[in-house]
């Protein structure tokens, strides 16, 4: 199989030059005494290099692995073994790298809900160092980018969940830092919102150079930004490289999406059991890969077996990041990675 | 180095005086009042002022002498205000996040303990004097001196630092609160806080002698009747080295950059 020999782009045991994050070796196991000899690594063996000015994707299912990590890289969890150098200093070290350089924004941004919405950006901007001046300024200039002048003055904790996370969003974005860590930035937004955040962040990213790390289960949006992605899944880093990369190793397969009708579902279902390459992704809902020589053969073979009068719907689809995850893991990326340590 | 546009209007992070990062850090403490404060100043005079009253109505005159009402309602008060308000304000912190906020802020954790104990400080501090102004308005003459604004002070941070400390360790929210609404009926009830040593059975005096609160309510009790002795000076040595422990034992405690 095609990933069956994956060797990560970036490997390798010394930093890459002038990488901004490297992970080596990392592994993280919670508990302690002999609980710690027991449960299972939330992340194990990680290797990673993050470039400059790129924007990162962090792609696993819950319990993965992708939080702990993250929390690993802005130094609110330690690391069993292994180690990681921000911008050549190792956090462990060094903690002063990680307030100096990144702004991270948790899964859960509960912090400052009883600021107002400006106030929230503003104290952010003042500790990192901006001056009161260059802090309001900020503050001001976010609030407008972000579309939330109309509830500036309003407390955050009395904002709709989308609000809330667009101004923790912002005010993870004010100061300018070089490193953005975002957990789920999207989480909780409607389409108009979560496509809003992707485009700022685009701008950002383009605008400042910004290297951004993103976690995210939205695949689908998200691949529209990420340059580069490492998919996570029982711990540990099952792929990793250019987005391009990895769905070219994919696109000699062509998938074909089936919508049964609920009715006659369980005969089409029995046909498609017995097929190579298909898949159930949800009740109602199979995909079937096959290799794209021959695909359209393939195609009408399928839709004739499984008869048209019992589908509801079919699409014929090629790669996306969202393929390249489900090879990696064997499963959709809504699904939960289980059996993995805790808090991951 | 990695430098970005805003660059020339940021101060390098390792060099913010920590005067300006503890003033961001009480004014967003004192920017969280703004919607609660009324319930928590209520609070704060209204339970003092009815244990009081049902203690007066049980006990009479026999209960104590004014110095006494007065100096333990003012300790009563900062027990159910500031014990319990950072012990519920820091396991809220951590259970839900907002110490991982702040780690990944050029913060030290010591800067925020105070501020968040300062704050506290700052909103009992007029139910304080409003005691003792309702004191004066029965008659009760008391002095009013730089010495009360040095010990509530202190009272307040040693309270607080206790349930700092209950916020930090306790494992979640709900537990906090339990093991905080034991800890103030102990410090209520243990030593001379509203009613005089010798009335109470020896355990409880010697439960109190271990007690910040015995402490201050009995600096407090010097302090209104202007009597100045060892005593008094102890009381106030016992409160400093209590609060300057208290507050590095919950800063040790708090989980924070890799811990």
């Amino acid at each position: 199989m095609i990933f069956t020999n994956y060797e990560p782009v970036n490997n390798t045991k010394s930093p890459a030059a002038g990488a901004v994050y490297h992970i080596e070796n990392l592994t993280k196991v919670y508990g302690k005494g002999k609980a710690l000899k027991t449960a299972k690594p939330a992340n194990q063996s990680i290797d990673l290099d993050i470039r400059p000015g790129e924007v990162f994707g962090l792609l696993g299912s819950n319990g993965a692995g992708k939080s702990t990590l993250i929390r690993q890289m802005v130094n609110l969890v330690a690391p069993t073994s292994g180690r990681i150098l921000l911008m050549g200093q190792d956090i462990a070290r060094h903690p002063g790298a990680v307030t100096r350089y990144v702004a991270y924004m948790p899964q859960k941004p509960h912090a400052l809900l009883d600021l107002t919405a400006e106030e929230a950006i503003y104290f952010t901007g003042h500790m990192r160092g901006l001056t009161r001046p260059a802090a309001r300024h900020e503050a001001s200039r976010l609030v407008e980018e972000w579309g939330l002048g109309d509830v500036r003055k309003k407390a955050v904790r009395h904002l709709s969940g989308g609000q809330h996370r667009l101004v923790s969003l912002a005010a993870t974005l004010t100061g300018n830092l070089p490193v953005l860590i975002l957990d789920e930035p999207t989480n909780e937004l409607d389409p108009a919102f979560r496509k809003q955040v992707w485009e700022q962040l685009v701008q950002v990213n383009q605008r400042q150079g910004t290297t951004i790390i993103l976690v995210t289960h939205n695949v689908q949006e998200a691949e529209r930004v990420i340059q580069r992605v490492a998919v996570m899944s029982q711990a540990r880093i099952v792929g990793l490289g250019r987005v391009s990369e990895l769905k070219a190793q994919l696109e000699q397969e062509v998938s074909l999406e089936l919508f049964l009708k609920p009715d006659v579902a369980a005969a089409a279902e029995i046909v498609l059991e017995t097929l190579t390459g298909a898949r159930r992704l949800q009740p109602f809902q199979w995909r079937v890969t096959v290799e794209r020589a021959g695909g359209e053969e393939a195609i009408h073979r399928i839709l004739s077996l499984v008869k048209l009068e019992r589908l509801e719907d079919f699409r014929v689809h090629t790669t996306s990041l969202e393929d390249v995850y489900m090879k990696l893991t064997g499963h959709p990326i809504s699904t939960d990675d289980t059996g993995q340590g805790s808090q991951g | 180095m990695l430098t970005t546009e805003t660059d020339q209007y940021r101060a390098d992070p390792a060099n913010l005086s920590p005067l300006r990062v503890f003033w961001d850090l009480l004014l967003i403490q004192l920017a969280n009042w703004r919607w609660s404060w009324p319930a928590t100043m209520i609070n704060g005079l209204l339970v003092p002022l009815t244990v009081l009253f049902f203690l007066k109505a049980a006990a009479g005159d026999n209960l104590a002498s004014a110095e006494f009402l007065v100096s333990g309602n003012i300790i009563i008060s900062l027990i159910f205000t500031t014990m319990y308000g950072t012990s519920a304000r820091f396991s809220f912190m951590r259970t839900f996040g907002v110490l991982d906020y702040y780690a990944t802020l050029p913060v030290s954790k010591i800067l925020l303990v105070l501020a968040v104990n300062t704050s506290f400080l700052i909103l009992t501090l007029p139910s304080s004097l409003l005691t003792i102004l309702i004191a004066q308005l029965f008659g009760l003459q008391f002095q009013l001196n730089i010495f009360f604004f040095l010990i509530v002070p202190l009272a307040s941070f040693s309270l607080s630092a206790v349930g700092a400390f209950v916020g930090v360790a306790a494992p979640n929210f709900d537990t906090a609160n339990t093991i905080t609404g034991i800890l103030q009926f102990l410090f209520m009830g243990c030593g001379p806080i509203l009613i005089q040593a010798e009335r109470l059975p020896d355990f409880l005096n010697a439960i109190g002698r271990l007690l910040p609160s015995t402490y201050a309510a009995d600096a407090l009790r010097h302090s209104l009747t202007a009597n100045y002795d060892l005593t008094f000076l102890m009381d106030l040595a016992f409160l400093v080295i209590f609060d300057f422990l208290a507050m590095l034992f919950v800063a040790r405690r708090m989980e924070w950059r890799r811990s």
